[in-house]
């Protein structure tokens, strides 16, 4: 099977394009919001690969929009990873003085996470994929159904409160 | 932990992977054989789901279609006794069912049958209710509501009511002989009437 380079497949007109040639921009993608969400190598890789099966077994009604699509669910994939991990965390109180807990990488991811569950949904979304996911403006508009002013309104007021949340 | 860029463009990007993993031909295949399964799972649920929906709407079909038929067995049912007791009670409604002199009609069905008393009920008993309540039933006219009948109504210039619905029609076959001259009117109405089922 032939892996096409990340240049060649951003190239590809996301209409016309099968699911082998934009593999390696979703798995890029996907991979990247999973691991800045986890910061865990393995996991991220797996929710990356899952995204893009998920992207694979539905592919016709998905081309047209795969990339976003892809980023959106492992983004989900990694949100529900992380409250997995904190309801683990805050069951079995020996997990604070083990390693991973030392780790700043999974601090900060924690502390992220913590942030992102309070915000409203809609601006914890329009964060994720906008900021986290690196989607555009309309990207993010057209995942979330709404227009581009809603996902600007959104985006400033869900960093507004995430930065309060995150300075305490 | 704080994110990057200031303004409305803050930037994750320390957050990222310095070294990310690529992701090679056996990667891809992994991912397809996954995607895979899971689009036949899905398709599995679907059918299933689907099948289930069919089988539901048939089953109700064929519920509604038994309780509509057991309501209009119902009906019919519930239709019968109304109509008998009520043509007990008040022979008018059945006249105007008949749409022609219901005792004339109904006498001429005692006519079909020899055995039928009250089968020789000539014009005088077109007002009778005797005859007229022993029709719905089907079943040969009962003596004693032919006697009543005879002894109540009488509108005919017959001195002799009571025989008219109580004495055997003469029917076409002649089988009995008319035994008063108030018959010989109602043999030519039964004999008419004969002719209708």
């Amino acid at each position: 099977m032939r892996v096409v380079s990340f240049d060649e497949a951003a190239a590809v007109e996301p209409t016309e394009a099968t699911f082998e040639e934009v593999f390696p921009v979703l798995t890029r993608d996907a991979y990247r919001v999973a691991y800045r969400l986890l910061g865990d190598r393995n996991e991220a890789e797996d929710i990356a690969q899952e995204a893009c099966a998920r992207a694979y077994s539905r592919w016709s009604s998905v081309r047209d929009h795969a990339e976003p699509w892809c980023v959106r669910v492992a983004s989900n994939l990694a949100l529900d990873s992380l409250r997995a991990r904190t309801r683990a965390i805050r069951r079995n109180d020996r997990l604070k003085s083990s390693e991973q807990l030392r780790d700043p990488a999974v601090d900060d991811r924690l502390d992220l996470y913590a942030a992102l569950a309070k915000l409203p949904r809609r601006q914890r979304e329009t964060v994720v994929l906008r900021y986290l996911g690196d989607l555009s403006e309309a990207q993010t508009a057209d995942l979330i159904g709404c227009s581009v002013g809603s996902v600007k309104t959104h985006a400033s007021r869900g960093l507004a409160a995430l930065r309060e949340v995150l300075a305490r | 932990m704080t994110f990057d860029g200031s303004g409305d463009e803050p930037s994750f990007s320390h957050l990222d992977d310095p070294t990310p993993p690529g992701f090679g031909p056996d990667a891809l295949t992994r991912v397809v054989s996954r995607g895979q399964h899971l689009r036949r799972r899905r398709r599995i649920a679907y059918s299933a789901s689907t099948f289930v929906v069919i089988v539901a709407i048939v089953g109700t079909a064929v519920g509604v279609i038994r309780t509509n038929g057991s309501s209009n067995n119902q009906t019919i049912n519930t239709a019968k006794s109304p109509t008998s007791t009520s043509s007990l009670l008040s022979p008018t409604p059945r006249h105007q069912k008949s749409g022609k002199p219901g005792g004339i009609t109904q006498t001429t069905g005692g006519g079909t049958r020899p055995h039928h008393p009250s089968g020789g009920g000539g014009p005088t008993t077109a007002t009778s209710p005797a005859c007229v309540t022993e029709t719905p039933s089907g079943q040969p006219s009962d003596p004693p509501d032919t006697a009543a009948a005879g002894a109540s109504t009488s509108p005919a210039p017959d001195p002799t009511p009571t025989p008219t619905c109580v004495t055997p029609t003469p029917t076409e076959s002649g089988s009995s002989p008319p035994p008063s001259p108030s018959v010989s009117p109602s043999v030519t109405d039964s004999g008419s009437g004969a002719a209708t089922p």
